[in-house]
């Protein structure tokens, strides 16, 4: 145990030194920032109907910043923190100076995956944070009458970006296990971020129905159910509509997180076999 | 001079033709362009119905966006490792001890990415041709398919030369590797991010000046829409030159400043 400890220190620390992983967030945050002064433009220019949800300004808001920090840049903020995990050891090659210690191996990708995840907790607290001190400054006032739909949300937001933005993290961890160009590996993990948005597209689904008629439908529920946007899609519908309690969305939203969770699993088993069974130094 | 240059470009060219990379993404956008042609017949038909005019051509508009993600990804890709990965293992040291000038080791494979560029996307043209041949049928006239897939082709390599001359610099101006690429991959990301909310996309391309977003307002002018076949050639090329100067404008800025950067850097 204090070694697992010790691993999820230095993974902690690693991270947050390490400036691949700054710029990425800075990137982040630029486009965050971004996001609430098209909201405010939008808000002080009459055009709150532009927003989806736009009757309810607090539920369109936390919309927003679930689809900034789950569709579109979070993914690859998990892609970088993974693949950095993994890529700094060996650019360093202090991978080896860990493997002659007297740890276990599943001490260390142990370590890697948890110290990993609670940076990524970190960072995504802090891109709420910052996100809803944007908003608060900009559009406090469009908000004010909603603001309690806004908070309500918030908690939900952070849970379900931490577990989405974690499938890309550990995926990525592993595409840098087997893949020893760890440059390439940051580019392959990019593109799988890519292909799971380009999979749950119009013109994918409707093609594969059309090549394999008599399948159609199946793809199409293997496409919902299993491409980390299709449950995504499921939960914003539930969890940000205004006729939907709280509690009503996250019953409906528990077996969409459960899926998530598997996704996870899956990518965690196949990280341990890849790195106690392979010569990754 | 001239010599020196296409020595490197030919070493550059060969180079790149073996980057996994690229087996990747030709895997990809072959996937892609099956999967639009053997899938996307009826939509192509229906389509074709409601402009009124020749679905072939319409074949090629509805991948240009995953054509450009993807061949936008590779050419990043292959730029930032044309200057990185050399310095990395030591063989541009040994380049920088010949007699020739920096500027021409930049302009070298700057040529030599390009060239292999603009063969991976005849490639893929003919590539997708030929599905839509298989799957759809031939196109109505030879002479309107063969301008408009010209121009497409040109203007996506001169998309492709504007991402490989800006991340060739970032590959310049940063010396580890990693962060090299790190840098190269946030870009990426805003490229793909003004693609995914219609309406940032929309105040955005106000301000067209990433690749992306002029590749987009050269193919897409409203009624003058290149894979429209009723758009006559003198009509879309009235709407989008003023982008067309500004891409070739751009990329010769990237150019001359990558040129101009790397031969007033005092390591290599």
């Amino acid at each position: 145990m204090p070694n697992l400890l010790n691993m999820v220190k230095k993974e902690f620390q690693d991270l947050i030194s390490s400036r691949m992983v700054l710029v990425i967030l800075l990137g982040f945050f630029v486009i965050i920032l971004f996001h609430v002064y098209y909201s405010y433009t939008t808000l002080s220019s009459g055009m709150g109907s532009q927003l989806k949800y736009g009757s309810n300004i607090g539920l369109a808001l936390a919309n927003w910043l679930l689809s900034v920090l789950a569709t579109y840049f979070g993914p690859i903020v998990g892609v970088m923190i993974g693949c950095t995990s993994i890529a700094n050891e060996r650019h360093k090659n202090t991978i080896n100076t860990l493997l002659v210690k007297p740890l276990f191996r599943d001490t260390i990708i142990n370590g890697k995956i948890i110290g990993s995840l609670m940076f990524l907790a970190l960072i995504i607290g802090v891109s709420i944070a910052f996100y809803t001190s944007c908003v608060l400054v900009l559009c406090g006032d469009s908000l004010a009458s909603t603001f309690y739909d806004y908070m309500s949300r918030l908690p939900f937001v952070f849970f379900i970006s931490l577990i989405l933005i974690s499938i890309f993290l550990v995926g990525s961890m592993l595409i840098s296990l087997l893949i020893k160009n760890q440059a390439f590996a940051l580019i392959i993990g990019t593109i799988l971020v890519y292909i799971s948005n380009y999979i749950y597209t119009a013109d994918f689904v409707i093609s594969m129905a059309h090549v394999f008629p008599e399948y159609g439908n199946s793809i199409i529920n293997l496409v919902i159910n299993f491409t980390p946007t299709g449950p995504l899609v499921n939960i914003r519908n539930y969890l940000f509509t205004e006729s939907i309690s709280i509690i009503s969305a996250s019953q409906y939203i528990f077996p969409e997180i459960v899926k998530f969770l598997f996704f996870i699993i899956i990518l965690c088993v196949l990280c341990y076999i890849i790195f106690i069974r392979s010569d990754v130094a | 001079m001239t010599s020196i240059i296409s020595v490197i470009a030919r070493n550059e060219f060969y180079r790149t033709m073996f980057n996994p990379m690229v087996a990747v993404v030709g895997m990809i956008l072959l996937t892609i362009t099956c999967l639009n042609a053997a899938g996307g017949i009826q939509d192509l038909q229906a389509t074709s119905a409601i402009w009124e005019c020749d679905g072939f051509i319409i074949g090629f508009s509805q991948i240009w966006y995953n054509t450009n993600f993807i061949c936008g990804i590779m050419a990043a890709y292959l730029g930032v490792m044309s200057i990185s990965s050399e310095r990395g293992n030591g063989s541009l040291g040994i380049l920088l001890t010949k007699p020739l000038y920096r500027r021409d080791v930049i302009l070298g494979k700057f040529i030599g990415i390009d060239l292999f560029l603009f063969v991976f996307l005849v490639i893929t043209m003919l590539a997708n041709s030929l599905f839509l041949l298989n799957f759809y049928g031939a196109p109505s006239s030879v002479y309107e398919f063969l301008w408009r897939i010209t121009i497409y082709t040109i203007v996506l390599l001169m998309d492709l030369s504007l991402v490989t001359g800006i991340t060739m610099f970032i590959g310049i101006m940063f010396k580890d590797l990693l962060l090299a690429v790190s840098v190269v991959v946030t870009y990426l990301s805003y490229e793909w991010f003004w693609n995914q909310v219609t309406a940032i996309l929309s105040y955005m391309l106000n301000f067209p000046v990433a690749p992306y977003l002029l590749t987009m307002k050269i193919f897409s002018m409203d009624s003058n829409n290149l894979f429209n076949s009723n758009t006559q050639f003198s009509a879309w090329i009235n709407g989008v030159y003023p982008y067309l100067f500004l891409i070739i404008f751009l990329i010769l800025a990237v150019l001359l400043l990558d040129c101009f950067i790397y031969a007033r850097a005092e390591d290599v």
